[in-house]
């Protein structure tokens, strides 16, 4: 699926995002290199202080004021223009028609991300208003159709409704139709499921793939649950302490899992129905202050492959293990580099 | 298993000198912290300690009494500290004397400055007596002059009185109103506010909804009614003590909301939960626990409170139906600046209305302050 | 008060719980109807096993727990509990002296390590409650202290800092110090590694396990994390809408759920294992978990379930005891033949 159409959609390149507080700088993104397909479902993973949710919300510049872009590059191609996000300012004509019309951003709580005193019909309808050059009415008819496609019962009650009346998934769907009422070319879900039950969370994750085959749109998918990454995404990049440190197919990333910190990661989850174990596998250690980041490759001193002086001194740069992998660590290097040698 | 255990030791080195003193920080060190890097309200804080300061010494501090009057310089202007006379030779801090005309037409006093007359402002100068806070007998003043020429630098009223000495004497009476009025408030908000938050239920309602009422009542028309009612003979000083009592009896309300709110939040913190599955009774749960997580907000409030309660006699005062000469206060000073024709020609009785500005502007960033400060632990 | 019938390695019985929260509505707080957050749970705690409560939010698992731990009053039920002593006490109507002793034996572990730890008490204060509410002290309580953050991996060193030093995973095991202090024989984890990140959760898991080998502890282990609890639990009951609808020992559970509701559980989990999912058939739910205070007629589950019958929309099933010694709550379980995860 990568194959065919070269040029990424969202081209994220050596991102750095700094966030100033009282106690100093802190590096919350620092040389993220991401990219998104058309039609593919990204999964960002990463535990809590991996800087996820900070570098996907610089693609809709919606950063906190502390928190600024210090270097890179975020490009969003389009019909054949590039745009480069990053560059754009926050309340520009330009990043306005992005956000919420050509990039839909939904969250994991969609009681703060509705108003409260809207009926969700006027919230469908405001960003079609907004963005296209739709009527009132035709923009009526098109909000209806949103909540249809996110598979809301009893339509014309529901643009009607407050969001205070609705149960936890029908919001979830309410916030998705917002999202989606431009038909935009990317949506990124921050999140989306974490707050909801097994049950409901099935419901979502269902109507999103549905979604993305429908609308032919591109999804950045951020979680922690390795789970939910492995049953929707095309593509993950697994993120550690403000940096992605893997990225590959899903298949890649689960059955030949090749950063230490990719793997101790997913040898630590219980899986349904695996072999009892007596124990559970951890990663020792805890994930740094970020005020204190250890020296050279941040996951050393947890990391149980890292032996030589190189992963205590040097910050590992980016390996291509092959087109559509990558991985951030000196031990992958050398084991390429081998392999490459060999015949 | 005891090894296995310690295997997974957290990893948490013992910390630098530095760190180990921010983990072992009490929550007073914190708060203090934290308190410190809001400069507008640490200079707040150290205007309100001045302001107290002078007042709580206002005997010594001013050169003369409240009433001292003198026919020979009424509504004489402010006087400008000088350094260098005429000649540019320094002569240390003075006054220059004024020169007393009248003008032809209106017959109003015109004071001109007199150069050739330098009156030098002295220090610690024995001066008029007094009966420091009514007890002690004293006559040393923090300055003054040695002469018989009289430094005003602030002006004189109508009647010749020196607008320093009554600024301070006045500060007095207005300053201590709000913390009488505030303690009254603490008491009767922190009762009320911890029962409605504690119990909730009906006697929650029964306290929201008295206090709604209290909140409710127009204030100007009700204490317009009380005004007439005290009786002209009482002593001044007693109608001082029903005022502050009035207004705190409406100040409350702001400080019991704040301890319910806190109650109420405080009451479900799992923290809480946990004290009582450890078998703390629930009266050390309330004093272990949950006071000590209010005591900040409280003070908070309370300080946000003071400005509510020297605004409050200020306007009754200035309205006449608080307090009356010759008792002073910032209100009862503003009494006199009430016609357009001494505000044209002597700007300078306004004086305590600046003064009520700064104070309660400093209440309020002080009150901003402590209540930033006052949960060390959010983000 | 005393009630000697329980079989020896059983610690607690749970019979017929019940927990209705009022809703009161206008200036007199009139009671206008219940949310029947606990309706009729009945299980069995054996001595030293670890029994998972799962469900998701709203189905009265955390309630059951404080029930046990008697955060409030129980409406109905029994919970029959023997003591280290041997004697047998009903929790649920335990006087309050009775539940202060009691407190020595039953503890719970708290899911959010932030609100669940007073921030301005010392970690001596905070683990060190039990025994300074008895008098015990200083220097006691300080050994106490250091040994049990020891034990729990952490420096005894750190009893003079602050909650406010430590990261989410440390907090739990500050927390899990407490709980130790007395000594318990039962403790409630309610969601106790649901915080956690994936691999500071393992960490605690796993500390959780070697206490109970250590001290023969009882676990009450509540989540909604069905991987987790299959890896920490010895049996598993699965709760929806204030009822125990299924229990079983895990291995039948998850190879042969009994109640629709749990095969839809399992089936819904996403596994780190795409070719697992992509394989998988899924049963999506319609609907959402109904209102406690309006829950529907006969089965409660049956407005969701894909094979409920007309018998189900009128009869409210009992939870049915199998020869296994499994139970579960389902007019059609004999009949049923539904999917495990293996």
């Amino acid at each position: 699926m990568a194959g065919e159409n070269p040029k990424p959609i969202i081209e994220i390149e050596n991102l750095k995002v700094h966030f100033k507080m009282r106690e100093g700088v802190v590096k919350a993104v620092d040389g993220v290199n991401l990219s998104l397909m058309p039609g593919e479902v990204l999964g960002v993973v990463g535990e809590s202080g991996s800087g996820k949710s900070v570098t996907v919300r610089t693609i809709m510049q919606l950063l906190p004021k502390i928190a600024s872009i210090a270097d890179g590059k975020v490009l969003f191609n389009d019909n054949g223009t590039t745009t480069d996000i990053a560059k754009l300012a926050k309340n520009s004509r330009d990043m306005r028609a992005l956000r919420g019309g050509k990039i839909g951003m939904i969250f994991q709580e969609p009681m703060t991300a509705l108003s409260p005193v809207h009926t969700i019909g006027h919230q469908v309808m405001t960003p079609i208003l907004l963005h296209t050059g739709l009527s009132k009415r035709e923009a009526e008819q098109r909000a209806k159709e949103t909540l249809d496609m996110v598979r809301l019962p009893r339509i014309e009650e529901m643009m009607r409704s407050y969001p205070h009346q609705l149960s936890g998934g029908m919001r979830q769907r309410a916030m998705i139709a917002t999202a989606l009422a431009c038909r935009p070319k990317v949506l990124i879900a921050d999140e989306p499921t974490t707050a909801l039950d097994v049950t409901t969370e099935a419901q979502i994750l269902d109507l999103l793939k549905e979604l993305k085959r429908e609308l032919g749109m591109s999804i950045v998918f951020i979680t922690h649950n390795f789970g939910v990454v492995a049953d929707i995404a095309d593509r993950v990049s697994v993120m550690y302490l403000g940096n992605v440190v893997e990225t590959g197919t899903t298949e890649d990333i689960f059955y030949d899992p090749r950063h230490p910190y990719t793997r101790a990661l997913l040898n630590s989850i219980p899986r349904l129905g695996a072999e009892k174990q007596p124990r559970l596998n951890t990663i020792p250690g805890m994930i740094p202050d970020p005020y204190r980041l250890p020296a050279g490759c941040v996951f050393n001193p947890r990391c149980s492959a890292a032996t030589d002086q190189l992963c205590r001194t040097t910050y590992p740069g980016i390996t291509r293990i092959n087109d559509h992998r990558m991985a951030r660590c000196h031990r992958v290097a050398e084991a390429v580099a081998t392999e490459s040698i060999a015949p | 298993m005891t090894e296995t255990t310690l295997n997974d030791m957290q990893d948490v080195e013992t910390g630098t000198g530095r760190e180990e003193r921010v983990y072992q920080a009490t929550p007073a060190q914190l708060m203090w912290w934290r308190f410190k890097r809001h400069k507008v309200a640490m200079l707040s804080g150290i205007i309100l300690i001045a302001a107290y300061l002078i007042v709580a010494l206002a005997e010594f501090v001013a050169p003369y009494d409240a009433f001292e009057a003198n026919s020979r310089s009424t509504l004489q202007p402010p006087q400008a500290i000088h350094f260098f006379d005429e000649q540019g030779s320094f002569r240390g801090p003075f006054v220059y004397g004024f020169k007393r005309g009248r003008d032809p037409v209106t017959m109003r006093p015109i004071y001109v400055a007199d150069t050739t007359k330098v009156i030098p402002i002295n220090f610690f100068v024995r001066g008029q007596a007094y009966k420091f806070w009514g007890l002690f007998e004293g006559n040393l003043h923090l300055y003054g002059t040695t002469g018989p020429d009289r430094i005003n630098l602030l002006g004189t009223d109508t009647l010749g009185r020196d607008m320093v000495s009554r600024l301070i004497h006045g500060g007095r009476i207005s300053l201590s109103v709000g913390l009488i009025g505030v303690a009254v408030s603490f008491v009767l908000g922190i009762t009320l506010g911890s029962i409605s938050g504690y119990f909730g239920g009906i006697t929650d309602n029964i306290v929201q909804r008295g206090m709604e009422f209290l909140r409710s009542i127009p204030t100007i028309p009700l204490w317009m009614g009380l005004a007439a009612a005290l009786p002209i003979t009482w002593d001044p000083l007693f109608v001082y003590f029903l005022v502050t009592l009035l207004l705190s009896l409406i100040g409350w309300t702001y400080v019991a909301r704040t301890v319910r709110g806190r109650f109420l939040s405080i009451k479900n913190e799992d923290f809480v939960l946990a004290a009582r599955f450890c078998g703390t009774s629930e009266a050390k749960i309330i004093t272990r626990h949950m006071l000590p997580s209010m005591t900040s907000y409280i003070i908070a409030a309370l300080t946000l409170a003071v400005p509510d309660m020297i605004l409050g006699e200020t306007a009754l005062s200035f309205l006449g139906l608080g307090l009356r000469p010759p008792v002073v206060s910032w209100g009862v000073l503003l009494q006199d600046a009430q016609n357009l024709r001494t505000i044209a020609q002597a700007p300078w009785l306004l004086a305590p209305g600046a003064a009520i500005v700064i104070i309660v502007l400093a209440f309020n960033f002080l009150g901003d302050g402590l209540r930033d400060a006052a949960d060390p632990y959010s983000k | 008060m005393t009630d000697t019938s329980l079989a020896p390695d059983i610690l607690m019985d749970v019979a017929d719980l019940r927990k209705h929260f009022p809703i009161t509505s206008g200036f007199f707080g009139r009671q206008t109807g219940a949310v029947r957050a606990v309706d009729g749970v009945s299980f069995q705690l054996r001595k030293g096993e670890t029994l998972g409560l799962v469900g998701e939010s709203g189905s009265g698992k955390s309630t059951v727990a404080r029930l046990m731990l008697r955060a409030f009053p129980v409406t109905d039920g029994r919970i029959s509990f023997r003591r280290r002593n041997g004697s047998v006490i009903d929790l649920a109507k335990a006087s309050g002296p009775e539940m202060r002793e009691v407190r020595d034996e039953v503890q719970m572990i708290f899911q959010d390590p932030y609100s669940s730890l007073n921030p301005r008490l010392r970690l001596l204060e905070i683990i060190g409650e039990p025994l300074i509410n008895k008098g015990i002290a200083k220097s006691e309580i300080e050994d106490r202290v250091g040994e049990l953050l020891k034990l729990v991996g952490l420096r005894p060193e750190f009893m003079s800092r602050y909650p406010h030093a430590f990261s989410g995973g440390q907090r739990q095991r500050i927390g899990i110090a407490r709980a130790l202090a007395v000594n318990p024989t039962f403790i409630a984890a309610d969601e106790a590694v649901s915080a956690l990140d994936v691999s500071v959760a393992a960490q605690v898991v796993n500390l959780l396990q070697d206490l109970q080998d250590q001290f023969g502890l009882t676990y009450l282990f509540i989540t909604h994390d069905l991987s987790m609890v299959e890896h920490i639990a010895n049996r598993i009951g699965v709760m929806y809408l204030g009822r125990l609808v299924e229990i079983a020992d895990t291995r039948s559970l998850f190879d042969k759920p009994r109640h629709p509701y749990t095969e839809a559980l399992l089936s819904s989990v996403p596994q780190p294992d795409p070719r697992a999912n992509a394989a998988k058939k899924r049963i999506i739910l319609k609907g959402e978990i109904p209102n406690a205070a309006k829950p529907p007629s006969g089965c409660v589950f049956h407005p969701r379930c894909p094979y409920a019958t007309d018998l189900c929309k009128q009869v409210e099933p009992v939870l049915e005891a199998l020869p296994s010694g499994n139970a579960v709550r389902c007019h059609r379980a004999a009949e049923l033949d539904l999917a495990g995860v293996r």
